[in-house]
């Protein structure tokens, strides 16, 4: 049975004054397994960040209590801290020392033994070896966002908060890293609590995906579970003969449709039933040419979110 | 004790401590500003306020003369300690390391420590080479404080400190627009404190001010030194618990600017 590497519970942040304060979180609870990857998502302005400072002890909550490992990050700072990691796009090292100087304070910080042998192995992976003895800010952002994941692992976390850690490297880049993180969960069995605005990349990596909108959850799924619930499946069918028998069927069984052209139609339906109506047009001897699904995804889930808010999904 | 003695959370937090010491030194190699704060600026203040020394000791007043190149030292041994801390965490937050640190298992407590080793380190090499050029070039030995020079220092460098940690505060406190805090602060008390002169010429109402300070205690041991060849010890011990005071204080006030900015959430926003 896998541990509770993180344990949030009835957290809150209101900023300013109680009377007309603004609410950044709004009284949140989830957990983490050690080896799971839970996507952390929302619109501008849902509480992500603030979520985050919190969890990193950089903000203090205003109620709740979060743990990490059965401790309690309020008495147990330090050693909690040791033990997880942080890295995000948006922050930086000293740019004014070579990023091996900034490794080299960095795995003080986090008791790192052999950290030499540690960055050679981990700059290698990340492509940035050639770097290791130039100033960081003479690198190009890209490489400082290789340079700040090479900081990440270099403690072995139990756990890693990453903050859109992909943002501005480029594809090939992101896909070592995608696969790095993947690699490093089946190997180390480590967490990682992931923000991303790329959808695609948290539907490959995430088991499961909390989204947030106006400092409150509203909802915790699978990517796929989540995007199920934002709407139906469109499914094109492009068939040979007559239109009648293909509407008569999909009257009969109750599906919304519409012809795009005589030989085209667009149904609406549950993906689920997909299988049972491509059968049943079978059985009715349609010859079907070509099929097109247009299943909704997460990125259909979180535009659905920003523009009509925790209405916008369905409960299941 | 030795290290290794040590419980294991004191070996860590010695290990992040030195971390700390071991990130300002690879700063201190790689800034030309740093350099040019520490031994530029204070080298061109030596020749001018030297020659200014020397112009007095034409006029008969050796003594007088004396002060002033004796001052310039003591004032640079004080700001080395304001410097370190102040300016050592805002090269943190330009560079937007700051909140990278602090996600890390460093504790606000040791990134001072830090800092304010690293300080010394500053004051001895920057009064090391003033004392040379003021040697060399002015015939003043430092020495001639005899063996009470280090209880001077270090009772200027702990309110230099005290003085860092309440611009680092400031700094937590109202952000980085006031960041000019960082260098600025210290400069507000050197007419108080009578580094060059002796502070009975100041108003009245000033004096009283200056008496609440420890530096003017110290500057006025030193520059009895100078008059009688013997420093005041009385004034010596005014300063010392003076010290604890603004130091107590000093820190006091700096966790609680800490602990507000993580409270408004303007910590995690430092560097925005």
């Amino acid at each position: 049975m896998s541990n509770t590497v993180l344990e949030v519970t009835n957290l809150s942040k209101r900023y300013g004054p109680p009377a007309g304060g603004f609410v950044a979180v709004d009284n949140i609870s989830f957990s983490m397994k050690e080896g799971e990857i839970v996507g952390l998502l929302g619109p501008n302005g849902a509480g992500k960040t603030t979520t985050i400072q919190m969890l990193l002890a950089l903000t203090t909550p205003t109620i709740g209590t979060i743990s990490y490992f059965g401790l309690d990050l309020h008495t147990h700072r330090e050693e909690i801290l040791t033990r997880i990691n942080y890295v995000s796009a948006f922050s930086g090292m000293q740019s004014r020392v070579t990023v091996r100087e900034n490794l080299e304070v960095f795995s003080g910080l986090y008791e790192v033994t052999d950290w030499k042998n540690k960055v050679r192995i981990l700059a290698k992976t990340l492509g940035i070896t050639q770097h290791l003895d130039n100033l960081y800010w003479h690198l190009s952002s890209g490489e400082k966002a290789r340079v700040n994941l090479v900081k990440a692992f270099l403690n072995d976390p139990q756990l890693i908060l990453m903050d859109e850690p992909t943002a501005s490297l480029d594809p090939e880049i992101v896909s070592v890293v995608l696969d790095l993180v993947s690699d490093m969960r089946k190997r180390h069995n480590v967490a990682i609590l992931y923000t991303s605005h790329n959808m695609g990349e948290v539907s490959r990596l995430c088991d499961r995906v909390i989204f947030l909108h106006h400092g409150t959850i509203i909802a915790t799924d699978t990517p796929l579970g989540l995007s199920r619930r934002v709407g139906t499946a469109v499914l094109r069918l492009t068939f040979d003969g007559e239109q009648k028998p293909v509407f008569e069927y999909l009257k009969l069984r109750k599906h919304t449709y519409h012809s795009v052209s005589p030989h085209v139609v667009e149904i609406e339906l549950d993906e689920s039933v997909i299988p049972k109506v491509l059968f049943g047009l079978g059985k009715k001897q349609v010859w079907i040419t070509d099929i097109e699904i247009d299943k909704p995804d997460l990125e259909d889930v979180f535009l659905a979110v920003a523009k009509g808010g925790a209405g916008a999904l369905h409960t299941d | 004790m030795c290290f290794w003695r040590l419980p294991k959370e004191e070996q860590v937090r010695y290990i992040r401590i030195k971390s700390v010491v071991i990130h300002a030194w690879h700063h201190l190699t790689h800034s030309v500003e740093t350099w040019m704060d520490i031994f530029w600026f204070p080298m061109m203040q030596a020749f001018v306020f030297g020659g200014l020394a020397l112009y007095f000791a034409k006029q008969g007043g050796e003594s007088s003369a004396q002060v002033v190149v004796l001052g310039l030292l003591l004032w640079y041994g004080m700001e080395a300690g304001s410097y370190s801390i102040a300016v050592g965490a805002l090269w943190e937050i330009w560079a937007r390391n700051f909140s990278t640190l602090f996600v890390s298992p460093l504790t606000i407590g040791e990134f001072v420590v830090g800092h304010m080793i690293f300080g010394l380190f500053k004051q001895f090499t920057t009064v090391a080479i003033l004392s040379l050029v003021a040697y060399m070039t002015f015939h003043f030995s430092i020495f001639s404080l005899g063996y009470s020079l280090p209880v001077h220092f270090v009772l200027l460098m702990v309110f230099g400190w005290a003085v860092g940690l309440i611009a680092f505060g400031l700094i937590l406190r109202f952000g980085t627009k006031i960041q000019s805090m960082a260098w600025g602060l210290i400069y507000l008390i050197q007419p108080l404190i009578g580094v060059y002169y002796p502070v009975s010429i100041l108003p009245p109402v000033i004096r009283n001010i200056a008496n609440c300070l420890p530096a003017t205690y110290v500057f006025s041991s030193a520059q009895n030194i100078i008059h009688t060849g013997m420093p005041r010890w009385d004034y010596l011990g005014i300063a010392s618990v003076l010290d604890i005071v603004y130091f107590v204080f000093a820190y006091g006030f700096m966790k609680w600017a800490w602990e507000w900015a993580r409270r408004a959430g303007t910590l995690a926003r430092m560097e925005e």
